[in-house]
């Protein structure tokens, strides 16, 4: 999926860097150096997702983000920081960031994290507790149930919320740092496998009526729910 | 037993006179405090005393210099070394790289090594720093304990050690949730990566009594020789034997983490195998 990007950045050799990355990824970015011109090119034409760095001449990136929602623009925004710590991290998501990242981001997790942003927008109109049907797998939230070509299957509850996680973003890579902030509410990356060693687990689970393995492993990035 | 403690919390020293005058300007001293002790010690134990406070205040201050230094370097180091390493990855995605490709990834491993080892001492500069004290609020330290050892058990499993069901009692911490669940998380995690396959993990919670929760760890494996303790605890103080190898960050952040909420860690003999023992002051 192309995505018209805004990435709001005032290194410039970051933001070409950055820029020619999402390129490669099949994105197609628009660079704003500073608060003032972001807010301009927010007003003239629509991105399907905002990069916006925290700190900024001029506008800075919370004052900017707090205006645009006040005027009702909604685009999904990706807050960047060179900063790691939470009070950052709470004060980017309560002024209405979709999501954040602590500078310097590995082009394919941000990929990651801009794909589930433009998705999460979809559950949001439908509901998250909006039953989820991806092959012949389907997930229900609200019922905490998981049925594989109409067998139920046995899930603990963390592995139903790992499968909750993949199919809202089936088709796409959802990375092991987004796991354990979304599954765990964890900050932090544990050194040992623990979101691998679960999604083994899972795939047992999910085979056991013999059907193939439904979840792909994106090498030194995480895992895909095959679409 | 070794107990991590900064020298900072020791007895205020007891001064001669004309010693407290010439150093509470400097902040040494409470200058009160010493005006009473010459009466007590007399002159030449005094001095002694300065001597060695002062020798330990330097070997603080010098301590904290080399925490900061080395917060700083991996902070200034990161962002470069991301560059670099993102610059690999587009040259990797060049087609006309197709032949050094394996070797583009090689190195792209290596440079992420390094950033997630300049990642663990960014952590434990922000955990030294104070900021997350910030974050703390009551938690009850079983569901987090209990929280943590769910989350582990797979993994644990799979390296082939087992996880007893934890020991629990009811009791609440004023901390950081983050934090905590990372020290528990590491504890184990520590446990996995030295020792054999086929080694057994306790973990208990219990209020040793009103006023501090007592979290131990414990393991039937080869343990940490007492004269290797103190270094378990240093940064980089990786020891000889005990399987595959960290960078020797992991224990540091615990104690550091323990530090954080005006707790304690010990390294201690299971007999056999290691515990550890956190302190925690409850509110």
């Amino acid at each position: 999926m192309s995505l018209q990007l805004l990435i709001v950045e005032d290194d410039e050799d970051l933001a070409v860097q950055l820029g020619e990355q999402m390129r490669l990824f099949g994105h197609e970015p628009t660079i704003a150096p500073d608060g003032r011109s972001a807010n301009l090119l927010v007003g003239s034409r629509p991105f399907d997702a905002i990069i916006l760095d925290r700190i900024l001449p001029m506008i800075d990136g919370i004052a900017l983000l707090k205006s645009l929602r006040a005027h009702n623009v909604m685009t999904p925004v990706i807050m960047m920081t060179a900063l790691g710590q939470s009070r950052q991290k709470i004060e980017g998501l309560e002024s209405g960031a979709d999501d954040y990242v602590v500078k310097p981001v590995d082009p394919a997790e941000l990929n990651a994290r801009l794909h589930a942003v433009t998705r999460a927008r979809a559950w949001t109109e439908q509901g998250a507790d909006e039953t989820l049907r991806v092959g012949d797998l389907v997930v229900s939230p609200t019922r905490h149930s998981a049925w594989r070509d109409g067998k139920a299957l046995q899930l603990q509850k963390t592995e139903f919320k790992v499968l909750v996680e993949l199919a809202r973003n089936a088709g796409m890579p959802v990375t092991r740092t987004m796991l354990l902030e979304r599954v765990w509410n964890y900050d932090f990356e544990p050194t040992t496998n623990l979101v691998d060693a679960y999604i083994r687990r899972l795939r047992v689970r999910l085979m056991e009526f013999g059907a193939d393995d439904p979840i792909m492993t994106i090498r030194g990035l995480g895992y895909m729910l095959r679409g | 037993m070794i107990t991590l403690r900064s020298s900072r919390a020791l007895t205020p020293a007891i001064l001669p006179l004309p010693l407290c005058a010439a150093l509470a300007p400097a902040g040494d001293l409470h200058l009160a405090t010493a005006a009473v002790a010459v009466v007590t010690l007399g002159a030449a134990a005094a001095f002694t005393l300065i001597v060695r406070r002062r020798t330990l205040r330097q070997a603080d201050r010098l301590a904290d210099d080399a925490r900061n230094i080395t917060g700083v370097l991996a902070h200034e180091l990161r962002t470069p070394l991301a560059r670099l390493r993102n610059e690999l990855s587009l040259v990797a995605h060049d087609p006309g790289a197709e032949p050094v490709r394996a070797r583009l990834e090689e190195v792209q491993a290596q440079a992420d090594a390094l950033l997630t080892l300049f990642s663990s001492l960014l952590r434990i500069a922000e955990v030294d720093s104070g900021v997350r004290r910030e974050n703390f609020a009551a938690i009850d330290l079983a569901e987090l304990v209990r929280d943590c050892a769910d989350m582990m058990e797979a993994a644990v499993e799979e390296s082939g050690h087992r996880l007893i069901p934890p020991s629990l009692e009811p009791i609440a911490v004023a901390g950081d949730r983050q934090l905590l669940s990372q020290m528990v998380i590491n504890l184990v995690e520590n446990v996995v990566r030295h020792t054999a396959a086929g080694t057994e993990i306790r973990i208990m919670l219990s209020g040793s009594d009103q006023r501090w929760a007592k979290l131990v760890v414990q393991d039937d494996g080869p343990g940490i020789a007492p004269a290797d303790r103190a270094r378990a605890l240093d940064r980089f103080g990786r020891l000889s034997g005990g399987g595959e190898k960290g960078h020797g960050l992991g224990l540091p952040l615990v104690a550091a983490i323990a530090r954080l909420h005006g707790g304690s860690i010990e390294l201690g003999d299971a007999q056999p195998g290691l515990k550890v023992t956190i302190l925690l002051p409850t509110p």
